[in-house]
Parts: structure tokens; C-alpha cells; sequence
């Protein structure tokens, strides 16, 4: 299963100057530092223990248990950030909590503390980080002891015993400087380096997110996106029905019932056909606006396919578009709808805010993936923005939320001056 | 009659206004939101105000609120709120803020002129006027255990007319009754609900409206 973690970034130092690369040093440091973490990560963790059983015996139990679950969980925070500084690992922070305890059950909190992998790490961390001390430790002390074991013997009085030999003979001497040397300059930082690498990744399986969870947080987003996306178009609509189609419908009532009334009691025809003529025209501009709304939440022409409902758009706009279409396969229907109305309301954008003389819309299968390009030469300077904002970008920013239900994104390129290139990456198909 | 619109349709608006001052009705400002109503009845107090409940700026319930407040400073200014939804909770909320002179009507209505003046004119005068599908949502909170449960078919209709704010000779009319059937009915129906009794139409009325808008906690 692979993880959220990569190699230390970087070329490998070549083997011979090892010894002296910033990088392996940098490793040991890191070697030394978690030692003192992982001690105080262990202590935390006896202490919320003991702390916590006691609670567990009251009401609050609970809640204390979570308070230090949210500590070890920071407390984590700090290997991360130490295998991410020292080591260059690329380590996401830990999940958070799958639950916000103030509207979780107790069951679901209960849960929750139960899988949380930051609360047992100390457990492993301790041993890890005794093992990659010492190991590292052992062997670069060992290196530097054979390596100066000459020096030693010439400077000071006595003899320098190493596993109990000692160096009695000139040969002696030649073997212990020269196996000495070879340690520190090959196996001391091939030793380093694996261990610290095993202990960063041990970090980042423990502590990091699974792909599981990156695919979680992923789809809450998209969901979130498609669920906005519904919301707001649902709200339009209903706006569009109230303002519009029932405001005429209301209109057209009342001249009809006035009309009606005016004719049962006699009143002269003449005044009537101003209050028909009305109806009329109230009655005809409702069936323009139901086509609209109608053709707003699928437009029939897309049953022709993307390529034929695209043309049609280009055709009708009042800048001079050029339509390049390459797709092989026919997309997911959602997948073309939202290609579709993104490439209506970019085009819609030019022709509003850019002062574009000309646009390019470009629709290219790659794999199993639909890029759509709306490339411009106007002004520039468009951007996504937020809702709470003045409304500047806003249109871009439901665009991208469009494009994310369905895991898609969007990309805007545009430079104050222009050009402006919006890129839409959606998948073909949507299961 | 002196009347007061708000609504933030133009075309509604317009309508509306041409209705009115077709059938002689004085018209004394037409405007797009609860804001400028209140000011336009501050200025010049009608004898009736309609006014559209969702308008700008929030879109939501802005005509209503405008509703309670010209009710609250202008008590004898009749209130005529006129929607596309038919809201219980709106019509509680006005009915407990004044059981004088207010109306809540769908848009719809419109269509029969006639009606339509003549439920302005009745809120006008102090009277209460609810829109027959507000009545159905209220009455539609029968229970099969509750006190509605043991009324009658008939009893139930005349129930829904007198809510609407029909007087018992209009009910009669409607029904192809005599005057003196709807009345036995009618005693009929407060025995069963534990109503006080009343000759008087509108109080009987509200009494009726104040039984349904409570939800009928207290009977049951």
C-alpha cells in the first residue's frame, strides 16, 4: 500500500563524501531530535493514561479522553513536522477527527478515539527512535574510535580497547585506522540513511494520511461542491419561476378575469381588446420565458451530442468563436451538460468583461479524460472569487465547484491584459 | 376605498393598479418594497394596504414584517397580504398580531375581480379574509384523534367557508342551504370544538381562525 510519503527528495550524495554531505547530517540530526520526542510523546501518553482512567470512573470520562486525543494528535504534529524539515518527506497533516465531538454520539466519539492511529504511536515511536539513536549512534562512535585509535595511542598514555581487541602491532594500528575510515565514510551514512528513512516513513504510515483517507477528504469536498451546485440551481429556478413565469401567469390572470368581467357586464368591446392584447403578449412572453428556463436546465439540443449543442452556441455568439471538437467516444450525459452551460458562461464572460475581439473553444479527448479550453484575446484579469466577496468571480468560482462534483477542476489563466485561457478538466465518464 | 400596493413585479404591480382605479378604487401609491410602504402609510395612511410578502431586499418574508409593523402603528389601516405561497405559519403570524381588518390571499385570486375587490373591501372594514388554501393547510392538521375528527362532512365545509371569512348568508348561498340549516350547523360545530358561542359573524369567525391557527392544543 503506498502512502503519502516520498523518497527524500534530492539527488544521493555520491557514497565517498558522504560523510561530509549536509544532507547526512541533517538525517542524524533528525535522529537525535526524535529521541526527545518520542520520550515526551511516551510520558504524555503514560500521564493521559493514568489521568484518563481515573475520569473514566465520572462523567466526564469522555470528554477528558477526547481533550487528550486532541493533544497526542498535536503532539504528533511535531514528528511530522520533524521528518518533513530534516528529512524532506512529504507528510499531510494527520485527519482530523472524523467527528466534531459537539454533534457526535457518544458511540460514534467513542469510535473515533478508538481508530485514531496518533494515540498509540508513542507505543512504536519509543522503540524506533531508541533503535535508529543507538544504531546510528554505535556505529558512526565506532567508525570514529577505530579511525582516531592511532592518534589516541600516540597523544595519551594507555590503550585504546575496542571489543576488546586492542592494537599492539603497526598492522594493528593499519586495520583499525583503515577499517575505521571505511565506516565513517560507507556504512556510518548508509546506516543513517536507512534508518532514518525507515524512521520518517514509519512516521508518515502512522501519522500521515491513507489514500483512503485523502479519497475521503476528496469527495466530501466534491460532494460538498455538487451539493452547492444543486442548491443554487434549484434556487434559481425557483426565482426564475416566482419573478418571472408566475408574475406573467398572475398578469395574465387578471386581464383575462377583467376582460371577462368587463364583457359579462356589457361594457363596450372596443375597451376590452386593450385587456386581451395584454393577456396575449403576457401569454406569449410566459412561453418564451418557460423555453428558457426549460432550455437552462437541459438544453435539447445537447441530446445531439456536445460537438452539435457547442456549434450551436458558437454560432450564437456575438463574438466570432472558433470551435475545435475532438472526441471520440460520447461522454457521461452530466459530464456534457456541465462542459455544456461552462462553456455558455465563459463565452458569456468574453462577450460581457473581456472586450475580446475573438475566442477559441477547444474540446480535445486525452485518455479518459475531456479538456475543455475557452481561450480569449481580451483583457485579462478574470479570477475566481467567493460568494461573500463583491460577486467578482463568482461566476468562475460555481464553475469550479461544477467541475469538482464530478471530480473535474478548473484552471484560469489570465494576466492583467489578457489573454485569458480557462482550462476544464472533467473526467468522460461518471459512474 | 382608499388602498396602498406593494409589490416588487412590475407587471403585478401595474395590473393591480389599473384593477383598482378600473373599479373606482383610490389608489394612493404604488412601491417595490416593505420600506417604502411603511413610509407611503406613514405619509398618508389608506384604508387598506396589499402587499406582496417576498420582496427585495432579502427576498424573504419583508412584506410581512411591514405587515405587523403598519398593523402595530396604524391600527385602522386593513392589511391584504398577497402571495404566491400559501404559508400557515404567515397567516399565524398575522392573525396573532390583529384580528382586524387582515387578509392573506394567493395571488390566483386575482383572476375573479370581483372577489377580489370585494375581499379588499371586507379588509378594509375590519374584517378577516384568508385565502381557501391557507384554510385547507389549517383544517389539514386534523387528526384522527383530535376534536376535528368529530365533525361532520358538511360540518367541515361550512368550517372551511367560515374561515375563509364567509358571513352565514354567504354560506347558505354557497351550499344551497337555508339560513336556518347553516345556523344549526354552525352550533353544531362550537359544541363540538368547545367554542364560546356567538351571534355575532366575526367574532364567531375568529374564534374559529384562533382555534385552527393554535393548532387546537388547547381542546384537545
Amino acid at each position: 500500500m503506498s502512502r503519502t510519503s516520498t523518497a527524500p527528495a534530492g539527488p544521493r550524495p555520491p557514497l565517498a563524501t558522504a560523510l561530509f554531505a549536509r544532507r547526512t547530517w541533517k538525517e542524524f540530526a533528525f535522529i537525535w531530535t526524535a529521541l526527545p520526542v518520542a520520550m515526551l510523546e511516551l510520558t504524555y501518553l503514560s500521564f493521559a493514561f493514568l489521568l484518563g482512567l481515573l475520569a473514566a470512573l465520572s462523567y466526564v470520562g469522555i470528554s477528558i479522553a477526547e481533550a487528550f486525543a486532541t493533544g497526542s494528535r498535536k503532539l504528533g504534529t511535531l514528528s511530522i513536522r520533524l521528518a518533513r524539515r530534516q528529512l524532506g518527506l512529504e507528510i499531510a497533516d494527520p485527519p482530523s477527527s472524523v467527528t466534531h465531538a459537539s454533534d457526535a454520539d457518544w458511540s460514534t466519539r467513542m469510535r473515533d478515539l478508538a481508530t485514531s492511529r496518533t494515540i498509540g504511536f508513542p507505543l512504536l515511536h519509543l522503540p524506533l527512535a531508541v533503535l535508529s539513536w543507538s544504531g546510528s549512534t554505535i556505529v558512526l562512535a565506532l567508525g570514529a574510535g577505530l579511525s582516531t585509535e592511532w592518534l589516541v595511542q600516540l597523544v595519551g598514555p594507555g590503550q585504546v580497547q575496542i571489543f576488546g581487541y586492542v592494537a599492539d602491532t603497526p598492522l594493528m594500528h593499519v586495520v583499525f585506522t583503515v577499517s575505521g575510515v571505511l565506516i565513517l565514510l560507507f556504512v556510518w551514512p548508509a546506516v543513517n540513511r536507512g534508518l532514518a528513512g525507515f524512521h520518517g516513513n514509519v512516521i508518515a504510515r502512522m501519522l500521515g494520511r491513507t489514500p483512503a483517507e485523502e479519497r475521503i477528504m476528496e469527495l466530501t469536498d466534491s460532494r460538498r461542491a455538487a451539493v452547492t451546485d444543486a442548491d443554487a440551481t434549484l434556487r434559481r429556478i425557483e426565482r426564475d419561476l416566482h419573478d418571472g413565469t408566475q408574475a406573467r401567469l398572475v398578469g395574465l390572470a387578471m386581464s383575462l378575469g377583467d376582460a371577462h368581467e368587463r364583457l359579462a357586464r356589457g361594457d363596450d368591446p372596443a375597451t376590452v381588446v386593450a385587456l386581451v392584447e395584454s393577456a396575449r403578449t403576457a401569454a406569449t412572453s410566459t412561453l418564451a420565458e418557460l423555453r428558457d428556463l426549460a432550455k437552462g436546465i437541459h438544453p435539447p439540443v445537447l441530446d445531439a451530442g456536445l460537438e452539435a449543442a457547442l456549434a450551436s452556441v458558437a454560432a450564437g455568439s456575438p463574438v466570432p468563436v472558433e470551435l475545435d471538437c475532438r472526441i471520440e467516444g460520447r461522454p457521461s450525459a452530466v459530464v456534457e451538460t456541465i462542459a455544456y452551460f461552462s462553456v455558455l458562461e465563459l463565452l458569456g464572460n468574453v462577450v460581457k468583461h473581456s472586450g475580446a475581439g475573438r475566442a477559441e473553444v477547444a474540446v480535445v479527448q486525452r485518455g479518459d479524460r475531456l479538456v475543455v479550453t475557452v481561450a480569449d484575446d481580451g483583457r485579462g484579469g478574470a479570477h475566481v472569487g467567493f460568494r461573500d466577496e463583491s460577486g467578482s468571480g463568482t461566476g468562475l468560482a460555481g464553475l469550479t465547484g461544477r467541475a469538482r462534483s464530478v471530480d473535474g477542476s478548473l484552471t484560469v489563466e489570465s494576466p492583467d491584459g489578457g489573454p485569458t485561457r480557462v482550462t476544464i478538466d472533467l473526467p468522460m465518464v461518471v459512474a | 376605498m382608499r388602498v396602498a400596493v406593494a409589490e416588487d413585479s412590475a407587471i403585478i404591480r401595474d395590473g393591480l393598479v389599473a384593477l383598482l382605479v378600473g373599479r373606482g378604487v383610490e389608489v394612493t401609491g404604488a412601491v417595490g418594497d416593505g420600506d417604502s410602504l411603511i413610509a407611503l402609510v406613514a405619509q398618508d395612511p389608506p384604508d387598506v394596504v396589499i402587499s406582496d410578502i417576498r420582496m427585495p431586499p432579502g427576498h424573504t418574508d419583508e412584506g410581512l414584517r411591514a405587515a405587523l409593523r403598519i398593523k402595530r402603528e396604524h391600527p385602522a389601516t386593513g392589511v391584504l397580504l398577497f402571495s404566491q405561497y400559501a404559508e400557515t405559519r404567515y397567516a399565524r403570524t398575522l392573525l396573532d398580531a390583529s384580528s382586524e381588518g387582515v387578509g392573506y390571499l394567493l395571488k390566483d385570486r386575482v383572476a375573479d375581480v370581483s372577489t377580489f375587490i370585494e375581499s379588499v373591501r371586507q379588509v378594509a372594514a375590519g374584517h378577516v379574509v384568508l385565502d381557501p388554501e391557507v384554510v385547507t393547510s389549517l383544517l389539514g392538521r386534523r387528526r384522527a384523534d383530535g376534536p376535528l375528527a368529530m365533525l361532520t362532512e358538511r360540518e367541515l365545509e361550512i368550517l372551511r367557508l367560515m374561515a375563509e371569512g364567509r358571513s352565514n348568508s354567504a354560506i347558505a348561498v354557497a351550499l344551497f342551504l337555508s339560513p336556518g340549516t347553516v345556523e344549526k350547523h354552525i352550533t353544531s360545530i362550537f359544541g363540538k370544538l368547545a367554542l364560546p358561542a356567538s351571534s355575532d359573524d366575526h367574532r364567531r369567525v375568529l374564534a374559529v381562525l384562533r382555534y385552527l391557527a393554535a393548532g387546537h392544543t388547547a381542546a384537545e
